[in-house]
């Protein structure tokens, strides 16, 4: 069986990345790797790897895990998610996710003092067929924001620095997750012939976030911390009309259209035995600063009510066990728990702002809908050793999220019964890789 | 190489490789307003747009360029960098009530002098605008011109002359000057174009056929525009057919049709790649009574193909006299309605194009 | 135990890594050739014309020929800066043709698999402060169609190559560019006539960044010590930007109830196009550190796409009879429809040369040159469109210094490079079939100056 797998492997590798490549995926409706964790190792250890990654994973659950790597490495996979979303007993209309993920580590060959200090890496998530995409509805449409975050490439670099002669053990890390803000102009007009004329001038301007981590382990144990800075990638658009019948205000379009809040994720692992690695993290998302996709239309037009989401706590436990480890193959078996509490208030009636964002006294209705989740995570990894220098790796994963019931303060639609939202989502995936 | 040094060139090489990390991020944070685009070429064309009072050197309405109390002034044409030649009628001391059916905008002479014909000087600086009243040039003697004249039509020649074209009820004329400022005195004894029975010949305006020595006419008559050409600017061949500009296109079904053509305004001009053009702008006068201003190419100046989007916005404005200033820059003089103590008057109004062109700057610009 | 490889096995490795490697190159990054078709990549590179196809050192094999990097023997870095300031006139005034300028940068990871030698690369062009911008115009607006938007997107090339045989460098990417669909609906009230404080709007937005995909690849190969030839292809790709906007709203004036506003506006263009092209080139070493080169380039413009789209506009005021003397609704608007460029294929030669005198194992300098010259892919704009374009001269100086005394920290060596390029277009007439022509003839022409400097690391 197994040099069956070394000897056609290759060639089934290469198959599916074809097929990675050339599939045209249908549209995915979330922030991916806030969602689904990133890599295909983590997303089958309950997103956890603040304290332990080593590869292209690094890049965004902790820079400082570049370090460890001593091989180059470059990986490739495919991942998909599915939602199940649930609105008062009838399916929302939410679209599957699927995209692509790519990782690379460059140990930078230095020597001297910097010999095995820096490594360079990065990871990278792209939804098949697009780069960036985002809907921004009333917000008396019934939504639910969080799930459906925009689906958007997600870009990380980094750096990971080994401290090894200071302190045995101490890494840190730094490295820059990056969104695009969508910025322009567009001006209409009619002219004396009555036809339409346009200019339109957009650009997409790099917004980014960096990614602070530092990890310290030792041989049977480690630590980890990571804290990520927010990512807002907004879309503003100024529409200016001219010479038409009658005279319109400038418009303002757009608002966050991608956002992963502020988050600091605590992590241990520890190896009480050899072939067994225990793993708990503790996240916090700041979701208390985000803003809600809407914005103010006009000069005059009212303000969109604040969302009014709360910081969240997720715990995270995980636990890996290496069943194989002979003859250049070496296999790993992955299970992981975690519990992620909705930021979002139950959609209800909140206070109305004008135009100078003060409460107008009114109250307006706000669906921003969210469920907390339980979520389990399973996953497999194998490692083929080709050469001396040279091995293949092996990640899949699958993962449930099951969506806790909950009941709004308000229907989904004026005078309906309140609002219930319950549901589930699966997620799974692979990525392989070459290290040399 | 010491320890030492190589330390030092060490950390030196670590704090540079993540400088760059951050460089490279803070990159994305400068993005630079976009350049809107330069000065581009323009046909002439239009959209024509007032000039300035800064522009003029005249405070109050936006473009006026000429006007005065108890005058009413119409057709004027100007030379390049040059004075302004215009028509003028003095409100009479006990001027007789108007004419209820005078036609919306138009002048009501009856109440007013006889007209003649002034030249102003421009105003000092980079004033687009003239002083009144300047000097008179020309009034009517002769029996053919039947008591006044107007609508003059400077034209600059090689050897420095000033030959003034204008017309009258009995025809259009002809006068020459040794120079601009010089005296002018009628060239022949009559009319170069005459009037026949109701059909008055009125607006000349002459340019020198491009690449060439000899000279076209064009005025209106009827509701036509009429062209003729010369081989010394004094003889002319009136053409076969009326002058066709080119077919009018309505912009939508609201569009008032076009029934009738009027006060042509010709000019001559060199392009950015040395062709030269003949450039005719005159009035489409609507089923409605409006007047928009238009404006016909031609490379021979007696073909001619119409843009089809009226030149000037506002409505009602009359007789253009364009000035090419340089390659992309028209300068326009035209007429448009101006009260004269209660009393329909005209005044002259500059305009220019490209719209985005300044001409003079503002007094804050740059601040 | 360990398994050690037959050629034929490391041989199926090297298809994985190629295929591994597309998936790669699959970023669905901003990435676009244009910038660097005109600019180049790389002082060294640049210098030389861009002739250096069959023969190119350092990472900018990533956007002259991916075969290239198969042939490095340690892992290479590369970062530096261009700017480049285009003095592009018409009749005489300056166009205000955007400055360009950016880092580039790039990256080659070579390894070996049995007899197999393979390598990763990716290089590319970051604009100074945005990943790309889009321009759209009037349908008659004059613009310097190759150098007023299209230079400003980001390029990303990633790449693969192998070395099957010492002589012969196979390599290839595919890459991805994006383009935008914007789905814009405003609804509420527009306060007219005095009311314009009550004017209160709420938007939708559907908004998506797509991306498409192209290919390269390239061949080199090296039958002798001083003789090397080099082949490389790039696909085509055209950006679409698509815009629906819709305003559904109600009317307020004063004295008169509410009444229905509808516009509707799409419109559709080509923003970006970039033409396949295909590049032949040799390169002759006669004598001991002197490199000569020559290239053509088949660039494959007839195919090119018009930046004057398709737009459209419904607009329908439901006006009381009150008020019909103060708004007056058009019966219809015209449509834009788009309008063929007409542009013609062109065949690009391109000379580059440099000398290397070695003053020592760690110190040695280098002068290069190149000329490039570039006939305009465009017709006379004599009709409708104004879609400017001139012939280019580009005459390209380059010095460049290895320093290797950094060891035992850096087992290799660095490269500092620096190109001044001048392009000339020399000034080309217009002329306009109607002499009604709203744009009218004109002339123009220009030059576009470019300089910048690159910092490559070698590791042996």
């Amino acid at each position: 069986m197994v040099p069956s797998v070394r000897r056609y492997g290759p060639i089934l590798l290469a198959a599916l990345v074809a097929f990675a490549i050339l599939g045209d995926g249908a549209v995915a409706r979330a922030t991916p790797q806030d969602i689904f964790g990133f890599g295909a190792r983590s997303p089958g250890l309950a997103f956890t790897g603040v304290s332990y990654a080593d590869d292209y994973e690094a890049a965004f659950l902790n820079p400082a895990g570049f370090a460890r790597a001593r091989r180059r490495s470059i990986n490739v996979g495919l991942s998909a998610g599915t939602y199940q979303l649930s609105l008062d007993g009838e399916r929302y209309p939410a679209e599957a996710s699927r995209g692509m993920t790519i990782g690379f580590v460059l140990p930078l060959p230095f020597g001297d003092v910097l010999e095995d200090r820096l490594v360079l890496g990065g990871g990278f998530f792209t939804p098949s067929s697009v780069l960036l995409n985002g809907t921004i509805h009333l917000v008396e449409t019934p939504q639910f924001n969080v799930l459906e975050r925009s689906q958007a490439a997600a870009i990380q670099v980094g750096l990971g620095m080994d401290f090894h002669d200071w302190v045995d053990g101490l890494r840190i890390g730094v490295s820059v997750s990056v969104a695009a803000d969508v910025i322009g102009d567009i001006i209409v007009r009619l002219d004396e012939t009555n036809a339409f004329s346009s200019v339109v001038e957009t650009q997409l301007v790099t917004a980014f976030a960096p990614i602070l981590g530092a990890s310290y382990d030792q041989e049977t144990w480690g630590v980890g911390a990571t804290y990520r800075f927010e990512l807002d990638g907004k879309m503003d658009l100024a529409i200016v009309a001219e010479d038409l019948p009658i005279e319109i205000p400038e418009f303002f379009v757009g608002g966050s259209v991608h956002y992963d809040p502020a988050a600091l994720a605590v992590e241990g692992f520890w190896k009480p035995i050899d072939p067994l690695m225990l793993v708990l993290q503790v996240q916090t998302r700041f979701w208390n600063n985000y803003p809600g996709p809407q914005r103010q239309v006009s000069e005059t037009s009212s303000h969109p009510p604040d969302p009014d989401y709360s910081v969240t706590v997720s715990p995270r436990v995980a636990a890996e066990w290496e069943f194989v480890n002979r003859r250049g193959l070496a296999g790993e078996l992955r299970l992981g728990y975690a519990f992620e509490p909705t930021p979002a208030n139950p959609a209800g009636m909140v206070p109305a702002l004008d135009s100078m964002g003060m409460p107008n006294g009114d109250q307006v209705a706000l669906r921003y809908l969210d469920n907390h989740r339980h979520v389990a995570t399973l996953g497999v990894g194998l490692v083929f050793d080709l050469t001396d220098e040279a091995r293949l790796t092996f990640d899949v994963f699958g993962q449930l999220h099951v969506l806790m019931a909950r009941t709004h303060d308000i229907g989904a639609t004026d005078g309906a019964p309140p609002l219930e939202t319950t549901g589930n989502l699966l997620a799974g995936g692979w990525v392989m890789g070459l290290e040399y | 190489m010491t320890r030492s040094f190589t330390t030092a060139i060490s950390w030196g090489a670590l704090v540079s490789v993540v400088s760059l990390v951050f460089f490279l991020a803070a990159c994305g944070t400068t993005a630079p307003d976009p350049n809107p685009p330069g000065d581009q070429p323009h046909g002439g064309t239009g959209e024509f747009r007032a000039l300035t009072n800064t522009e003029t050197g005249i405070s109050g309405t936006a473009g006026l360029a000429l006007a005065a109390r108890k005058v009413a002034i119409e057709s004027a044409a100007a030379l390049p960098d040059g004075p302004l030649f215009y028509g003028l009628g003095v409100l009479l001391e006990e001027p007789p009530d108007e004419d209820p059916a005078t036609p919306e905008g138009d002048v009501d002479w009856m109440g007013y002098e006889p007209r003649i014909i002034r030249r102003a000087a421009s105003r000092e600086g980079e004033d687009l605008g003239f002083i009144f009243p300047g000097v008179e040039v020309l009034a009517a003697t002769e029996a053919w011109e039947m008591g006044e004249v107007f609508s003059p039509w400077p034209v600059l020649l090689s050897d420095g002359r000033l030959r003034l074209y204008y017309a009258s009820p009995g025809g259009i004329g002809v006068a020459e000057a040794p120079s601009v400022e010089g005296t002018l005195v009628r060239v022949g004894g009559g009319p170069i174009v005459a009037t026949v029975g109701d059909e008055m010949p009125r607006r000349p305006t002459v340019v020198q056929v491009p690449g060439g020595d000899s000279f076209l006419l064009y005025y209106e008559i009827g509701g036509h525009l009429v062209g003729a050409t010369s081989t010394d600017g004094l003889s002319f061949t009136t053409f076969a057919d009326p002058l066709d500009p080119g077919a009018f296109v309505p912009r939508d079904d609201d569009d008032p049709a076009e029934v009738a053509l009027g006060g042509p305004g010709a000019i001559r001009v060199d392009t950015g790649v040395g062709r030269q053009l003949i450039r005719l702008y005159f009035e489409s006068r609507r089923a409605d009574g409006t007047r928009l201003l238009m404006m016909s190419g031609s490379t021979d100046g007696m073909t001619f193909e119409r843009y089809e989007i009226p030149v000037v916005g506002d409505e009602d404005r009359r007789d253009p006299a364009p000035i090419q200033l340089d390659l992309r820059t028209t300068l326009m003089y035209l007429h448009g309605p101006r009260q004269v103590s209660s009393r329909q008057g005209r005044g002259i109004l500059g305009t220019v194009a490209p719209r985005s062109v300044e001409l003079v700057a503002e007094p804050d610009a740059g601040i | 135990m360990r398994i050690h490889l037959t050629t034929a096995s490391a041989l199926r490795i090297a298809l994985w890594a190629t295929a591994a490697a597309f998936a790669l190159v699959a970023t669905p990054s901003d990435v676009s050739a244009q910038a660097m078709d005109s600019f180049g990549l790389g002082s060294r590179s640049t210098a030389m014309g861009g002739a250096v196809s069959a023969h190119v050192s350092d990472p900018s094999a990533n956007y002259y020929n991916p075969a290239g990097i198969a042939g490095f023997d340690g892992v290479q870095l590369m970062a530096g800066y261009f700017y480049s300031m285009p003095n592009l006139f018409v009749d005489g005034n300056d166009s205000n043709v955007d400055d360009i300028s950016g880092i580039v940068f790039g990256l080659t990871v070579p390894g070996s698999i049995g007899p197999v030698n393979f390598a990763f690369g990716l290089g590319g062009h970051l604009p100074d402060g945005r990943v790309s911008r889009s321009r759209s115009l009037p349908r008659r607006q004059p613009r310097w169609e190759l150098y007023d938007n299209r230079p400003h997107r980001t390029l990303l090339s990633t790449n693969v190559a192998v070395e099957p045989v010492p002589w012969l460098r196979i390599g290839g990417g595919i890459s991805f560019q994006a383009f935008s669909e914007n789905d814009i609906h405003i609804g509420g009230e527009i306060g007219l006539l005095g009311l314009e404080m009550d004017t209160d709007l709420v938007q939708e937005v559907d908004f998506a960044i797509r991306t498409i995909r192209f290919p390269t690849a390239g061949v080199q190969a090296d039958p002798t010590d001083w003789l090397s030839f080099g082949l490389n292809y790039r696909g085509e790709y055209a950006l679409s930007n698509e815009l629906i906007g819709e305003v559904a709203v109600d009317l307020l004036t004063p004295g008169v109830d509410p009444f229905a506003a509808y516009v509707l506006i799409e419109t559709a263009s080509i923003n970006a196009f970039v033409p396949q092209q295909l590049s032949m080139g040799t390169t002759v070493k006669p004598l001991e550190g002197l490199m000569l080169s020559a290239e053509v380039t088949w660039v494959n413009w007839g195919s090119y796409q018009s930046a004057v789209g398709a737009s459209s506009v419904i607009l329908t005021i439901d006006v009381p009879p009150s008020l019909e003397d103060l708004i007056s609704v058009p019966d219809s608007i015209t449509p834009g429809v788009p309008v063929a460029a007409e542009f013609s294929d062109r065949w690009v030669p391109r000379f580059g040369g440099e000398y290397t005198e070695k003053f020592s194992e760690t110190f040695s300098l280098s002068g290069r040159f190149g000329y490039v010259y570039e006939n305009s892919p465009a017709p006379p704009q004599t009709g409708f469109t104004n879609l400017i374009d001139s012939d280019r001269h580009v005459f390209s100086l380059g010095l460049g210094t290895r320093l290797g005394m950094f060891r035992p920290l850096l087992p290799g060596w660095v490269d500092v490079d620096m190109h001044f390029q001048w392009s000339h277009l020399p000034d080309r007439d217009h002329v306009k079939q109607s002499p009604a022509d709203p744009t009218g003839d004109y002339r123009a022409g220009g030059d576009i100056f470019n300089l910048g400097a690159t910092v490559n690391v070698g590791f042996e």
